[in-house]
């Protein structure tokens, strides 16, 4: 329950990211933008991340980084980017559901690499997204 | 493709969309083995937010210094989507941290 309650809140944090992002696009061009909102993000996650995990941040090991690297490459220059310059283009009402099919691609990953199990909920639930972002995409 | 129609505009976006949707989903995959194996949400949420800014700084710098000198509403808003956004890793991994 903890765990959806977290994925709750994350969501309506990306929900109204991309609205303050839609609306950042018409004055900057997205990639400055992005950063500029990377910057932003840092600075606040690593004050919490100080305030909770302070050991836990200088005891790390090198296998570690590389994994944070691989994580935040693929999730803030890349996802980010696309996400930003997405919605700047096609806006937020249409860019943001589809970005919302990202738990299909992860359900992807997480049974063909993670070994997860298959279950008839989830597989509802994947269908369900893939209707939803094929309604999206081909609406005029 | 003329992005000066709004359907080609809105087409190219949703494409964008849809590239970063499978960014997101791949790098959901690669959080919970950070958050499993080895460090805090928060701590590991910190460190992707680090290295993705500076990998992405490296890449766009020359556009930077003139973009800081337009309008400060832009950055404004940015920022505040930095912020929101990151409220969105931090509880992300969270979530993934009380995953079964």
């Amino acid at each position: 329950m903890l765990g959806i309650t977290f994925a709750l809140i994350a969501a309506v944090g990306f929900g109204s990211g991309a609205v303050f992002a839609r609306l950042g696009g018409l004055h900057i061009r997205s990639t400055t933008g992005t950063v500029v909102s990377l910057a932003a993000g840092f600075l606040m996650t690593f004050i919490v991340a100080l305030v909770f995990n302070l050991s836990d941040m200088f005891s790390l090991s090198g296998v570690a980084f590389a994994w944070f690297l691989l994580a935040g490459a693929i999730h803030f220059p890349i996802g980010r980017l696309l996400n930003f310059t997405g919605i700047t283009l096609a806006g937020v009402s249409r860019a943001s559901p589809i970005v919302g099919a990202s738990p299909l691609f992860a359900i992807l990953l997480a049974l063909t690499l993670g070994n997860e199990p298959f279950e008839v909920p989830i597989f509802i639930g994947t269908v369900l997204v893939v209707t939803g972002v094929a309604l999206i995409v081909t609406q005029r | 493709m003329n992005l000066a129609f709004p359907e080609n505009r809105a087409l190219l976006g949703s494409v964008l969309a849809l590239g970063a949707a499978m960014a997101y989903g791949s790098s959901l995959y690669l959080q919970k083995v950070v958050v499993t194996e080895y460090a805090p949400p928060l701590v590991g949420a910190t460190f992707a937010l680090l290295f993705g800014m500076l990998i992405l700084t490296v890449m766009v710098h020359r556009h930077i210094p003139a973009d800081l000198r337009k309008p400060k509403k832009g950055l404004a808003m940015m920022a505040l989507a930095g912020l929101s956004s990151s409220v969105g890793v931090m509880f992300s991994y969270l979530s993934l941290n009380h995953a079964v």
